[in-house]
């Protein structure tokens, strides 16, 4: 009896600690205040269609930033193409959007999820670097460049 | 009994291990890094010895990656899962050999999630280029999750999971008889 009672209160206390540790590490990248960021678009081809300052304001994420400059597609719960960019992915591991495609009048970049997709770069120390989260959950802070590119599955990330 | 027989009985036995191992992962599959592989592992480690489940893992890890659309989605992940999971058999017959209780292979369980973690950051930081402590922030939240995950199984259930498992491997093999490791 002892025995379960101990189990009970430790599997208790460890599950808190770690609820803890994990709302506390899992934060949500918002802008802290007004600012601007550099975005770079690489289409299917290779080619950069768009290189320029995108202003973003206090309180938005990285979604929100480009969402005010671009005309985005997100997928849906099926990952389907929604130009409401209107589902949010809940899953612990996946939150927020899923960037489908970006577009404005000059130029149009689209995945399909299957055989496509956006990859996210951040420029750092004279290099690109593979972002380690998705559009919504996005780390960025004023004057960051971030490339975001057409990318194939078969050819994988790198 | 024969060592044909014996053969074909340890490969039925590899077998079902196996895919017990895979369908709970892909069962498992929507919550990332919550699963029962660890305190199976554990589990097979203790009973039916370290060959086996080492061969159990080699299966469990190819058809996760063939036939899983979960698996990793790149190549050079695989041997990172191969060896965190073979790890598992490795430890426990040689540096702790000697933790047989629920509360000592928990916390070995709990540990094991954060290396398991670690074995893919040297795919992560040279082949696709991702800075070491970006990776190492983003996947410490998933590190903390199947450290406690494999903690709270192992605690909970590895003792009367043992106790069924001995008891089928002794009607399985009709006999007292310990299987050679």
């Amino acid at each position: 009896m002892k025995s379960i009672i101990l189990k009970i209160v430790v599997s208790i206390l460890v599950v808190s600690i770690a609820a803890i540790l994990v709302y506390r590490l899992n934060d949500s990248n918002q802008a802290t205040s007004d600012g601007s960021v550099r975005i770079v678009i690489i289409d299917e081809l290779g080619n950069t269609v768009f290189d320029q300052d995108v202003v973003y304001q206090k309180d938005d994420n990285f979604f929100d930033a480009i969402n005010r400059e671009f005309n985005l597609t997100c997928a849906s719960s099926s990952y389907e193409a929604d130009d409401t960019c209107s589902y949010d992915f809940k899953g612990f591991g996946y939150q927020g959007k899923v960037l489908l495609g970006i577009a404005n009048d000059d130029f149009s970049v689209q995945t399909d999820w299957q055989n496509s997709f956006l990859k996210f770069e951040i420029y750092d120390e004279n290099e690109y670097h593979l972002t380690t989260q998705g559009v919504s959950d996005l780390s960025f802070v004023n004057q960051d460049k971030i490339r975001i590119s057409y990318a194939s599955v078969l050819e994988g990330l790198s | 009994m024969s060592q044909k027989h014996q053969a074909i009985k340890d490969a039925a036995l590899i077998a079902i291990l196996a895919s017990i191992l895979f369908v709970q992962q892909l069962a498992l599959s929507f919550l990332p890094n919550v699963q029962f592989t660890t305190l199976l592992i554990v589990l097979y480690s203790r009973v039916i010895g370290f060959k086996k489940t080492s061969l159990v893992v080699v299966l469990h890890v190819l058809a996760v990656n063939i036939l899983s659309p979960f698996g990793p989605v790149i190549l050079m992940q695989i041997p990172a899962m191969l060896i965190g999971w073979l790890l598992i058999p490795f430890l426990l017959h040689t540096v702790f050999k000697k933790a047989k209780s629920a509360w000592a292979l928990a916390i070995f369980g709990f540990f094991f999630g954060f290396v398991y973690g670690w074995l893919f950051i040297p795919v992560s930081v040279w082949l696709l280029d991702i800075p070491f402590l970006s990776y190492l922030y983003a996947d410490v939240l998933f590190e903390i999750i199947m450290g406690v995950s494999n903690f709270l199984t192992i605690l909970w259930l590895y003792a009367p999971l043992k106790k069924l498992l001995m008891d089928q491997k002794s009607r399985y093999y009709m006999t007292l008889y310990e299987p050679r490791n």
